[in-house]
């Protein structure tokens, strides 16, 4: 798979919320990370949106498909359009786990959940890594814009 | 009191809560002129939650916010005193600091370049010459009335006769002190900023669901299922089940606490094992503290085992302050305010931090199922059924010097909050 189907692929399975396939997308020491701030430089000193590990992020998905989750009840449908990646501008947070490529690419995010459309722009940015498997996530990260100011439910994953 | 207008004359506090039941009418959430009333009657008249002093913590440090919907920046004088003054040019009204945070020795209108001194001192009016008995000194920022602190934590009234704060805080001081001591003596900071959460529905809602115990282990069910996953403990929601020995309080004053100290304080202490690199983190403390110390910085780092309500705006809950704004009668916006501990090593606040995210992002496992609660409740009181039933446990309530508890899932709190809510509506009173 190149760079753009990993990322595209991995925006449709969000969207179709296939989200046990979404998650072997990523390595096991991988990070998912939405900040509240734009532009906070890393996300440990930080307080974030999410800041997933693996074992989290399972939690997470746990949750989305357990049927015992009432803020995605009903669930959340959504549409992703992603636009052109390319290298980010250097510098900056790297992920814990190693990584051979970092992309970027800005994306629109419409949300429909009980009779209401919500739009939500924002940044992706993923480092990927050549595995065994082929092409991993190492880290994705969410900038949301206007995250710092109030947020509705952002329990779909983002 | 204010110029802002409301009819008042038909309003009954009897038409919309009858205490002795336990019963709320639907409309008291989304009757417009309940609203109104409210804001006169409770959020211009008592004491009102705006900052806490670490986040101004220098002369000249300021906040934006807004006191009872009103543009307001609480700012530290070079006296060192802590003003809250109304953010508006008394020319012709435009705001004069436009910074969420700053540090400014004067605030400037850029329409038409007055300038006010950080305490509100009207210093300058350009071209003045056009002016005929121009009274500066009566053209000052309009100051907020009433400015108290207690413990760092920043009171504001509107009310010029309201009763000193610590009379207002009454018993729940002694649970700010227990909060602050989270810092094992250190103190705390606001040193993560502050998150902001909208829903569509009442305040009160918020209010109520603060000191609510007998929500979790329904409303929160898929936080306790993945958390017990994680950890193998089996039911770990019983610290607030309906026969855990955890209590609800009213603390007087529509202040009220769930105290689940003797029932959840492993529970809270072991959290932050699940945070994302906690191995690292652990391992570096190891290298600043003793484990005696680590041991007792990490097992505040969840809770400090109580929830606290301070009417009507202001709850302390996990690590961080909640303040309640409502925005209209079916709009409230919820700022979340972590605090870290001042002085410890960084991996302390950073488990700290993945802790609050944890349960309490907007994207968390806790507050969006409350909001979404919420939504169906402001959804529900559409339906034709005319009260809402707080009326859990009523029967059980004990009372002694003045304080009332019972089990925490007995709905005690929300009694109790709106028996404030009744003694400041009644117009009588």
């Amino acid at each position: 798979m190149t760079t753009q189907d990993l990322i595209h692929h991995e925006n449709l399975l969000l969207d179709e919320r296939r989200y046990d396939e979404w998650l072997q997308l990523f390595t096991p020491d991988a990070r998912y990370w939405a900040p509240y701030r734009w532009d906070a430089p890393e996300p440990l000193n930080e307080m974030n949106l999410l800041y997933d590990d693996f074992p989290r992020l399972r939690e997470r998905i746990s949750r989305l498909t357990g049927g015992d989750l009432h803020s995605q009840d009903p669930a959340s449908q959504t549409v992703r359009l992603l636009g052109q990646a390319c290298a980010p501008i250097p510098g900056g947070w790297e992920p814990p786990a190693p990584f051979d490529q970092v992309v970027t690419a800005p994306f629109k995010l419409a949300e429909y959940r009980a009779e209401r459309t919500t739009e939500y722009t924002g940044r992706y940015t993923y480092w990927l890594a050549e595995t065994a498997d082929g092409l991993r996530i190492a880290a994705k990260k969410v900038q949301l814009l206007g995250a710092e100011g109030p947020l509705g439910n952002v329990t779909f994953l983002l | 009191m204010s110029g802002h207008p409301m009819n008042a004359a038909n309003f009954s506090v009897g038409d919309f809560v009858d205490l002795d039941q336990g019963l709320v009418r639907k409309s008291a959430y989304y009757d417009p002129e309940v609203y109104a009333a409210e804001i006169q009657r409770i959020f211009e008249r008592t004491w009102l939650y705006v900052a806490h002093a670490s986040e101004i913590p220098e002369t000249g440090d300021y906040k934006t916010t807004e006191v009872a919907g009103r543009p307001v920046i609480v700012v530290r004088g070079a006296d060192g005193a802590i003003r809250a003054l109304q953010n508006r040019c008394r020319h012709r009204a435009a705001t004069v600091c436009q910074a969420p945070k700053g540090n400014a020795r004067f605030f400037r209108c850029e329409y038409h370049g007055w300038t006010y001194k950080n305490s509100g001192e009207l210093v300058g009016v350009t071209y003045a010459d056009a002016y005929q008995g121009l009274d500066k000194s009566q053209l000052g920022l309009q100051e907020i009335p009433r400015v108290e602190i207690y413990q760092d934590f920043v009171f504001a009234s509107l009310n010029p006769d309201v009763e000193p704060l610590l009379d207002h805080l009454g018993e729940a001081a002694k649970y700010i002190d227990l909060f602050v001591a989270q810092g094992a003596g250190r103190p705390l900071k606001a040193a993560y900023g502050t998150q902001k959460i909208r829903y569509g529905g009442n305040w009160k809602y918020q209010l109520e669901n603060g000191c609510d115990g007998y929500h979790p282990n329904f409303a929160h069910r898929s936080f306790f299922r993945v958390m017990s996953e994680r950890t193998g403990e089996e039911g770990l929601g019983s610290y607030m089940d309906g026969s855990a020995a955890a209590e609800s309080v009213s603390l007087g004053n529509g202040h009220t606490l769930l105290d689940q100290r003797n029932t959840a304080t492993e529970h809270y202490a072991e959290r932050y094992k699940a945070s994302p690199d906690v191995d690292t983190i652990v391992a570096s403390l190891r290298e600043e503290l003793s484990e005696d110390e680590i041991t007792e910085l990490l097992a505040q780092s969840t809770s400090p085992g109580f929830n606290l309500t301070v009417f009507p705006n202001l709850q302390l809950i996990g690590l961080h302050i909640r303040e309640i704004r409502p925005v209209s009668v079916n709009e409230t916006v919820v700022h979340y305010t972590p605090l870290a501990v001042d002085g410890v090593p960084d991996g302390i606040n950073q488990l700290r931090m993945r802790n609050h995210e944890l349960f309490y992002s907007a994207a968390g496992f806790g507050v969006p199922d409350d909001g979404e609660m919420f939504r169906r409740v402001s959804q529900g009181v559409g339906a034709d059924a005319e009260w809402l039933l707080l009326n859990r446990g009523q029967h059980r309530e004990k009372e002694q010097g003045g304080v009332v508890s019972a089990q925490i899932t007995d709905e005690l709190p929300q009694r109790a909050e709106w028996a404030r809510w009744a003694e400041l509506m009644d117009v009588e009173s």
